[in-house]
């Protein structure tokens, strides 16, 4: 029997975790009363397509801390027509049962739809058609989550770049009929809110009005900056002052409140000072105790959905391969939707985020390939090289296929670049171990680690003049104490 | 070079063996100090810029990853 909101423990404030997070937290312990966890970030393909792999190691980690812990996924939102698939669902319940989360949340977004005869995924959190076959759909995936996961459910009101479509259903609205169809708690990304009302979409208090206050159980704090005339959700370092000013007035009308959660992204870590984050929690805890204060019950609404025009009419599926295509900046047959969407300088901006989720899976993959194309090609080259590859195969959500495409791609393309051939091996070698367990030998025809060193220090390794042979043999890691 | 000495050179094999996360993280070539299994998860609920391509790229952040090019606030 799955938990009712009213019955789920009030937790206080926490944080979303992360590798590399253990340092923060450990300083933090007593000042936070939750750890949210991301459960697909600690997931690695196993490169068998029968599933994914848990990393084991931080779930030790994980649970060597004395605090509560939630899910939030962030690989099969509910936003969309493609349920999470089986291999999915059977990880994330060994997840579930490895930490014990006491709930999970997702995204009411779309990241994947179906591409001819398979799926196409996206690499981003896209916003889902807001008409009724929209709500439909979200209501769809939402009970298929419940019926899986014995776990109280919480979908997260998203971001959306684009600007609002001819009568579709406002934001608020949108999220508040899917809650009540479904019967489902809302987990209110605040930074979220924000970041549309500051692009030209619904205000934060328009948003609110229209929300049921007492189904909110969550809430996220973060922070953003501006790209290109739009404001970002970036997750990039402390929640400003405007943020948590509405974050305080918010809260005083949510009865069912259990956690409200600071999103920081880990490569931003090196620009937060001790005193940055004290200032965070101290002003979450502020929030935190005002929760409830003015809670007044709402009165019921009354269905006032009407259909009329384009927005209410979009198939979800035309809908969801449209814009996909768009924001992958693949070719497609003009229409209406295609035409209006087109014209939306939002689907630009989502264009160039994909561009740098896809490269940042690419060069954070193979970081010494990447780094010897680019020092050997030039930046303007390699981005040209990134630009061929990824207009030549499909983003994935794990970085693992993204490597072993691109090594492909490399052995097809062939650049004359001194190194490069061990190098790929190596490297993808060395994925496929950790994915696997079984060991691998690599041939060098060069001394490889002058090549390492140098890449190490951003450097083009010199040349090497003198023949030798090596063999790198690579270990799983359990066999770590019998390293170098 | 001694021809000799680079006959011995052309036929010499060197093996060396190490596990798939030091061969994979450089610095763990020098020092084992972190995982590397975070490069190949799932990347993070963030609608905004995945900035390690810029950050390998390092010219356009400062040094408080504050990204200076394209009219970027914080």
């Amino acid at each position: 029997m799955i938990k009712q909101i009213s019955s789920l423990n009030e937790l206080g404030i926490g944080i979303v975790y992360f590798r590399g997070f253990q340092d923060l937290l450990e300083k933090n312990l007593g000042s936070i009363q939750a750890i949210e966890i991301e459960p697909q970030t600690l997931w690695y393909e196993d490169g068998s397509d029968q599933g994914y792999r848990i990393d084991v190691t931080q779930n030790e980690i994980l649970n060597s801390y004395p605090l509560p812990k939630v899910f939030h996924g962030v690989g099969s939102p509910i936003g969309g027509s493609v349920l999470p698939s089986d291999n999915t669902l059977a990880t994330l319940k060994a997840h579930i049962k490895a930490l014990n989360p006491l709930w999970l949340s997702e995204h009411l977004s779309f990241n994947s739809f179906p591409d001819g005869d398979c799926l196409t995924n996206t690499n981003f959190l896209l916003p889902q058609v807001q008409n009724e076959q929209g709500i439909e759909t979200a209501v769809k995936a939402i009970r298929h989550y419940r019926e899986c996961i014995n776990l109280p459910f919480a979908f997260e009101t998203g971001v959306n770049y684009l600007k609002p479509l001819k009568h579709e259903i406002p934001d608020g609205r949108f999220v508040a009929e899917i809650a009540e169809k479904a019967d489902c708690n809302i987990l209110l990304d605040l930074h979220n809110v924000m970041t549309n009302q500051v692009n030209g979409r619904q205000t934060v208090s328009a948003f609110i009005s229209q929300l049921p206050l007492h189904r909110i159980m969550e809430i996220h704090l973060a922070s953003g900056f501006f790209f290109r005339d739009y404001y970002l959700d970036a997750h990039s370092g402390i929640s400003n002052d405007n943020l948590i000013g509405l974050a305080e007035g918010i809260v005083r009308k949510l009865p069912n409140l259990k956690l409200i959660v600071f999103e920081m992204l880990p490569e931003f870590l090196p620009s937060l000072s001790d005193g940055d984050f004290e200032k965070q929690i101290i002003a979450m805890r502020r929030i935190w105790d005002m929760r409830g204060r003015n809670f007044r019950v709402q009165k019921k609404r009354k269905n006032t959905i009407h259909s009329s025009g384009l927005g209410n009419h979009i198939p979800v599926k035309d809908w969801e391969y449209t814009l996909g295509k768009l924001c992958l900046g693949q070719p497609l047959l003009g229409n209406d939707l295609v035409r209006e969407l087109g014209d939306d300088k939002g689907i630009k901006i989502i264009n160039e985020l994909i561009f740098h989720f896809r490269a940042s899976a690419v060069v954070s993959s193979l970081k010494l390939t990447t780094r010897l194309l680019r020092f050997s090609l030039g930046e303007e080259n390699f981005n040209e090289l990134l630009k061929e590859f990824f207009n030549n195969s499909k983003p994935d959500l794990f970085p693992f296929r993204v490597a072993l495409d691109f090594s492909d791609f490399l052995g097809s393309k062939n650049p004359d670049v001194p190194f490069l051939e061990d190098l790929v091996s190596f490297e993808v070698a060395t994925i496929k171990t950790i994915s696997d367990d079984r060991v691998r030998e690599v041939k060098f025809s060069y001394n490889p680690f002058p090549v390492f060193r140098s890449l190490n220090n951003n450097e083009l390794p010199e040349e090497q003049t003198d023949p030798v042979k090596f063999i790198i043999t690579i270990k799983p890691d359990e066999s770590i104490e019998e390293s170098v | 070079m001694d021809e000799l000495l680079k006959s011995q050179l052309s036929t010499r094999e060197i093996q060396v063996s190490i596990p798939a996360s030091v061969a994979y993280d450089l610095k763990k070539f020098q020092k084992i100090t972190e995982t590397v299994l975070g490069r190949l998860g799932c990347p993070a609920c963030c609608s905004g810029f995945d900035i390690r391509f810029i950050v390998e790229n390092r010219f356009r952040f400062n040094d408080k990853l504050e990204l200076l090019e394209g009219g970027i606030l914080r």
